[in-house]
């Protein structure tokens, strides 16, 4: 069954790849772009000297590790309630005709 | 009532409708989440000192850093509807399940990105200060070097400290 058009539904075979594709490719690209913070520290070690530049890339580090947590919590919770609503679809399509 | 259509109104009502509404509730909670904890990182950039130690002329190269690391970070998370979009293997609330969580990284990481402008912003004024003290006291010790060479072409001049 060809689903692109389909308003409702879920190919069962196809969702477990569904999901490795949104944690290998979209959250994963998500936090490498936050924890790259390589480029500004070395342009604030090029500039910047002192306990203020280092309490700086501190705090910017500690962001970053924030964020990519943070992230990792919303692609926890995502892929829980998918994996919810997976199992309810399975369990009504298996009630949807009822014996007599 | 027909039993595909129970079955859609159940799946609807019953869990995915009421998972989105959550879903916003908890979206909005997240980003303030962030904006609390990001902008007690960089608070202390409204206080001058915080500079100390800088090259001031080097404020413009750590701003282009930063802008590209937010560049970046905003590139991909505007790009994220695309991937729940992407799979043909779901379709109707579970891709817009999708998207609401996907909404969700777009908002703190909205917020995220914004304390760093703020702070780049706060760099960009010291930037300005320090330029604006550096041509005064260039134009000052410029004039102040004239008279006194004036003074000394029409005197000996001894000094008085």
């Amino acid at each position: 069954m060809d689903f692109t058009n389909a308003s409702h539904g879920v190919s069962f075979t196809g969702m477990q790849q569904y999901q490795q594709e949104l944690q290998m490719n979209t959250f994963r690209r998500i936090r490498d772009a936050i924890n790259n913070t390589s480029d500004v520290e070395a342009a604030v070690r090029a500039g910047w000297t002192g306990t203020s530049a280092d309490n700086f890339i501190h705090n910017l580090q500690t962001g970053a590790n924030k964020m990519s947590d943070q992230i990792t919590e919303i692609e926890n919770m995502l892929i829980t309630e998918l994996n919810g609503i997976m199992s309810q679809i399975g369990d009504m399509d298996e009630n949807l005709v009822e014996r007599e | 009532m027909g039993t595909i259509q129970k079955f859609q109104n159940i799946l609807q009502g019953n869990r995915a409708m009421d998972t989105i509404q959550g879903a916003g509730d908890w979206i909005s909670g997240a980003r303030s989440t962030v904006q609390g904890w990001a902008g007690s990182l960089y608070t202390v950039a409204s206080n001058g000192s915080t500079f100390v130690g800088m090259n001031y002329t080097q404020v413009p190269t750590i701003r282009d850093a930063i802008r590209t690391y937010v560049k970046n970070i905003q590139t991909v998370a505007d790009g994220l509807n695309t991937d729940a979009d992407a799979g043909t293997a779901v379709a109707g609330e579970i891709t817009a399940e999708t998207k609401k969580y996907l909404q969700a990284i777009k908002a703190v990481t909205d917020a995220y990105v914004s304390s760093l402008l703020v702070y780049s912003d706060k760099m960009q004024q010291y930037y300005e200060a320090y330029a604006k003290s550096d041509t005064t006291l260039s134009q000052d010790v410029a004039a102040e070097s004239s008279s006194l060479t004036s003074t000394a072409q029409s005197q000996t001049y001894t000094e008085k400290n």
